[in-house]
C-alpha cells in the first residue's frame, strides 16, 4: 500500500505539472481539491481519471462516486485496492 | 488618434543599450535568439504556474510589468497578438493524439493550445473582465491588436487598454522555418537575422496626462499583395503621408542592410537602426521596436550604435518593419 | 457623419447546407445536418456525430475552380463562403478601401496533422503543408483571390473568434480605416479538436439537446461563414440591397476559468448589456436571441441564468441552432450571424431540434417549434467561447 501512495503521489506531481512539490509535500490523507488542499480543479479530475485509466487500467464508471474517489491520495489508492480485487 | 504609452513590460533577448548584449555572441553568432526570462514567481503565483506553458508566462509577466510601470491593477481590456500561439501545448497534445492512436489524450496540453489562452490568462490572474481578444494574423498580429486598442480608446479616451503580443520561438519551429527558406527560398531572414521571439505589452490610454514614454500618432499596415519593393512601398506611402515623415529623427527598421541608406535618405539622412539584429526574425517583431521607440524617447540616445545616419535628438521615431515582404508596418511614436 | 453598418450579403457552408439558400431549406425543414463522420478519418467515426460539411475537398476545389492539391480544408471552406458574401459585388469597390477579417481556431491543422501523422508512420510528407498551419493562412489567400488591399486581419478566440471579427471589421469600418469588409471565420473538423473535446469528456455521442435538462454535450462542427458589411454611405453609393443592420455588439471576459464558465455567467452578463448599450436598445426590445447553446452542461446553465437575469422581466424567445451545424468553433459567430440574417429575411425563429424537458433551474425554455414572427425586428446573437471570451451581436431589420 505504502508503495503505491509513493508511486500516485509521483504520478500526479508529474502528470498536474508540480514542479516544485515533492512528494513529502503531499498530505496522503489530505484533500486534494478546494483551497485547503492541493487546489485542484475539473480538469485535474479529468487527468487524475487518466491516471487511474492509462497506469492502472481502470476505468471509472458512472456508478463510482468520482468526487470520494478522488477526494485524497488515499481514497484513490484505496479505489485501487478494490478494483485490483 | 493620438495614444499615450504610460507603461511597458519586454521579455527579449537582451536590451540594445547593453554594449555586452551588443557584442555578445548571441546577436553576432546564434542562429536563434532566446529571451532572458525572468524570475515568473515574481509576477505569477506560483499555484497557477503549473498550468502554464512558457509562452503563457512570457505574456502574462510582461503584461504584468506593463501594469505595474503605469501603476494601474487592472485595465479596462487586453488585447494580445500572437502568430504562431501556444505552440509548445499545440505540438504536445498532436504527438499525444497521434502516438496514442487517438486514445486517452491528457486534456491540459488542449485547453492550454488555443491562441487566447494568452489573453485569457492575463484577463483570470487580474480578474479583468473588460473587452477582451486575440489576433493571430502572421505579420500583422500585434498591428491588429495596437489598432484594435486604438479604436476602442478613440470611442472612450478615458479607457485604459493593455496590447501586446508574444511569440515563442521552440526548436522545432525553428527547424521548421529552416526547412521553408531552404526549401521554397521564402526569404524569411534573407539578412540572416536569427530567428526570434519575445513578449511585449503596453499600457495604452488616450488621455496625455498618462503619458510617460510617448505617444502614438499613427499606425498604418499594408499588405503587399502585388509584390513591390520595399522602398517603393515605403516610398509610395509616406509620399501619400509626408507630414507622418517631417521632422523624423531616428528609423527603427525591420528590413535589410542593404536597404538601410535609401531609407536614411527619405527621411532626411537621420538615423537608421535596424533593430531585428537585437530582436530576431519573428511575426510579432513589430512590438520590440516599439518597446524599443519607448526606450528611446525616455533615455536618449546614450550607447546606441546607428546603422546609418547619425541622429543626436530622439523625439520622432517611425517604426518600418516587414515580414516575408507582405507584411509591412508603419508607426510613429513621438514626445508630445 | 452616418456609423450604421449595414449587411449586404451573406455567405455560409456548413453540415446544414453548402450555401445559404440550402442552409435556410435545412433550417426551415428542421432538418439537422449532424451525422456520421464521412471524411474524416478518426478511431472515434463511430462513437460521435458530428457537423461535417457534405463535400470532400476535391468536391470543394472542384466548385472552386482550384486545382487539385493539397489544399487545408479550412482554406476551401473559406473561400467558399467569402465568395458567396462578397459575390461579384466586391470587383465594384476600390480594393484599398476593404478588408478581410477571418477568424479560426486552429487554423490549417486539419492538414498539419496529417503531415505529422505521416512522419510519424515514417511516410514521406510534404513539408509545405505546414505553411497552412496558422490562423492567418487562409485570410491571406482569401485577400489575394478576392482582391482585398486596405485591411487583413484574423482573429483567434476560441468559440467567439468569427463573432470578434465581425466586430473589429465593424469597429474599423466606423473608423473610416475602410468602407467595406468581407468579415466572419472558419474551422474545419480535425482530430485534434476531436480529440480535445473528448478529452473534456463533453461529447455528445447522440444528436446534442442544448439547453435541455437531460443534455449531454456538444456535437463537433465544421464550418464557414462570412458576412458583406459596409457603411451606409457605401452601401447606398453601390444601391446594394441591405439584408440588416448590425446595431450594436458586446464583448467582455469572464476571467473564471481556462475552459467552464462561471455559473453566475458574469462575462456573457457583461457581453449581453454591452451589446444592449451599443445599439441603445432596451432589454424588452430584443426580439430573438439566437445562442450560443452547444449542449454542454455547464454553458448552457449559465447562459440562461445569464439570459433570464439580464432580460428580467421580458425574456425573448431564444434557440440555438448548434442543433442543426454543429458546434463550429471558430466560424460558430458567423455561421449564426448568418443565421439571425435569414431569420430577419424569412421572419423566422428556427427552433431548437432534439428539445424535450426544460432545464430545472430556468423559468423559460427554448423555441421548439418552427415560428412565424412578423415582429422581429432585433436579434442577439451570442458567441461564448474557451478562455472565457464572450461576444454579443446585434442584428436588425432596417425599415
Amino acid at each position: 500500500m505504502d508503495e503505491l501512495i509513493v508511486k500516485l503521489k509521483k504520478e500526479i506531481i508529474e502528470q498536474l505539472n508540480f514542479e516544485d512539490l515533492s512528494i513529502d509535500d503531499i498530505e496522503t490523507e489530505g484533500p486534494l481539491f478546494g483551497p485547503e488542499g492541493l487546489g485542484l480543479d475539473s480538469i485535474d479530475a479529468l487527468e487524475l481519471i487518466l491516471i487511474l485509466e492509462k497506469k492502472y487500467g481502470i476505468k471509472m464508471t458512472d456508478a463510482d462516486d468520482g468526487k470520494a474517489i478522488l477526494q485524497s491520495v488515499k481514497s484513490m489508492a484505496d479505489f485501487i485496492m478494490l478494483k485490483r480485487k | 488618434m493620438n495614444i499615450y504609452i504610460s507603461g511597458i513590460g519586454n521579455i527579449s533577448a537582451g536590451s540594445p543599450f547593453d554594449n555586452d548584449f551588443q557584442n555578445s555572441k548571441a546577436i553576432n553568432d546564434a542562429r536563434i535568439l532566446r529571451s532572458v526570462e525572468p524570475q515568473y514567481k515574481d509576477y505569477i503565483d506560483p499555484k497557477i504556474s503549473r498550468r502554464l506553458s512558457r509562452i503563457i508566462k512570457m505574456g502574462l509577466a510582461s503584461a504584468k510589468m506593463a501594469l505595474n510601470d503605469a501603476s494601474v491593477d487592472i485595465p479596462d481590456g487586453i488585447i494580445t497578438g500572437t502568430a504562431i500561439g501556444c505552440i509548445e501545448d499545440t505540438e504536445k497534445f498532436l504527438n499525444s493524439v497521434i502516438e496514442g492512436h487517438e486514445e486517452l489524450p491528457s486534456p491540459s496540453a488542449f485547453i492550454s493550445s488555443t491562441h487566447n489562452s494568452i489573453s485569457s490568462q492575463i484577463a483570470i490572474a487580474l480578474k479583468c473582465h473588460g473587452y477582451n481578444s486575440t489576433f493571430s494574423s502572421r505579420g500583422f498580429s500585434f498591428e491588429s491588436a495596437l489598432m484594435d486598442a486604438m479604436m476602442q480608446i478613440d470611442e472612450k479616451p478615458g479607457l485604459k487598454f493593455l496590447a501586446g503580443s508574444v511569440d515563442e520561438l521552440t526548436d522545432k519551429l525553428a527547424d521548421i522555418l529552416e526547412n521553408f527558406e531552404i526549401a521554397f527560398n521564402l526569404n524569411l531572414n534573407k539578412n540572416k537575422f536569427p530567428y526570434g521571439e519575445g513578449a511585449a505589452f503596453f499600457l495604452l490610454s488616450g488621455e496625455k496626462k498618462n503619458m510617460r514614454y510617448g505617444k502614438i500618432s499613427s499606425v498604418k499596415m499594408i499588405y503587399n499583395n502585388s509584390d513591390e519593393n520595399i522602398l517603393d512601398v515605403i516610398e509610395n506611402y509616406y509620399n501619400d503621408n509626408k507630414s507622418i515623415k517631417d521632422k523624423t529623427d531616428l528609423v527603427l527598421f525591420g528590413g535589410e542592410i542593404d536597404e538601410v541608406i535609401p531609407v536614411s535618405k527619405i527621411f532626411a539622412d537621420c538615423g537608421v537602426i535596424l533593430f531585428k539584429k537585437y530582436c530576431g526574425e519573428y511575426f510579432t517583431s513589430t512590438s520590440y521596436a516599439l518597446y524599443f521607440a519607448c526606450m528611446l524617447l525616455k533615455n536618449g540616445l546614450k550607447n546606441i550604435s546607428f546603422d546609418a545616419g547619425n541622429s543626436t535628438t530622439v523625439s520622432k521615431i517611425v517604426l518600418i518593419n516587414k515580414f516575408n515582404n507582405k507584411y509591412y508596418s508603419f508607426v510613429t511614436v513621438e514626445n508630445d | 457623419m452616418s456609423h450604421r453598418i449595414f449587411v449586404t450579403g451573406i455567405g455560409i457552408v456548413c453540415a446544414a447546407g453548402n450555401s445559404a439558400s440550402e442552409t435556410l431549406s435545412s433550417l426551415a425543414a428542421q432538418k439537422s445536418g449532424i451525422s456520421g463522420m464521412q471524411y474524416l478519418d478518426s478511431r472515434l467515426k463511430d462513437l460521435f456525430p458530428v457537423g461535417e460539411v457534405k463535400l470532400s475537398n476535391k468536391d470543394l476545389c472542384d466548385n472552386l475552380s482550384l486545382p487539385i492539391k493539397n489544399y487545408s480544408r479550412t482554406y476551401l471552406l473559406a473561400l467558399a463562403a467569402a465568395r458567396e458574401a462578397a459575390g461579384e459585388m466586391i470587383e465594384n469597390y476600390n480594393s484599398s478601401r476593404l478588408g478581410i477579417v477571418s477568424g479560426s481556431t486552429v487554423g490549417g491543422m486539419d492538414l498539419s496533422e496529417k503531415y505529422f501523422q505521416s512522419v510519424y508512420a515514417g511516410i514521406d510528407a510534404d513539408i509545405s503543408d505546414l505553411k497552412q498551419h496558422d490562423c492567418g493562412f487562409s485570410t491571406e489567400l482569401i485577400a489575394e483571390k478576392l482582391g482585398i488591399k486596405g485591411y487583413l486581419s484574423t482573429v483567434s478566440t476560441a468559440c467567439s473568434s468569427s463573432a470578434n471579427s465581425i466586430i473589429h471589421a465593424s469597429m474599423l469600418i466606423k473608423s473610416g480605416i475602410i468602407d467595406a469588409a468581407v468579415a466572419g471565420g472558419v474551422d474545419s473538423l480535425a482530430k485534434f479538436t476531436l480529440n480535445g473535446f473528448n478529452s473534456l469528456k463533453i461529447l455528445d455521442s447522440k444528436l446534442c439537446s442544448p439547453f435541455d435538462e437531460n443534455r449531454n454535450g456538444l456535437n463537433l462542427g465544421e464550418g464557414a461563414a462570412f458576412l458583406f458589411i459596409e457603411s451606409e454611405r457605401s452601401a447606398s453609393s453601390h444601391m446594394n440591397d441591405v439584408i440588416c443592420e448590425i446595431k450594436g455588439f458586446g464583448n467582455s471576459c469572464d476571467a473564471f476559468h481556462q475552459t467552464a464558465m462561471s455559473e453566475e455567467g458574469i462575462g456573457p452578463k457583461l457581453a449581453m448589456r454591452s451589446a444592449l448599450n451599443s445599439a441603445s436598445l432596451d432589454p424588452s426590445e430584443i426580439d430573438y436571441i439566437n445562442l450560443h447553446g452547444t449542449g454542454t452542461s455547464n454553458n448552457d446553465l449559465s447562459e440562461g441564468l445569464a439570459i433570464e437575469e439580464v432580460f428580467s422581466g421580458a425574456i425573448p424567445f431564444y434557440s440555438s441552432t448548434k442543433s442543426y451545424t454543429g458546434h463550429t468553433l471558430g466560424a460558430a459567430g458567423a455561421v449564426e450571424a448568418v443565421i439571425s440574417a435569414l431569420s430577419l429575411k424569412t421572419n423566422t425563429i428556427y427552433p431548437n431540434i432534439n428539445f424535450t424537458t426544460k432545464m430545472k433551474e430556468l423559468s423559460t425554455a427554448p423555441v421548439s417549434v418552427i415560428m412565424k414572427n412578423d415582429n422581429l425586428r432585433n436579434i442577439m446573437s451570442n458567441s461564448f467561447g474557451f478562455g472565457g471570451n464572450n461576444s454579443s451581436i446585434i442584428f436588425s431589420k432596417v425599415e
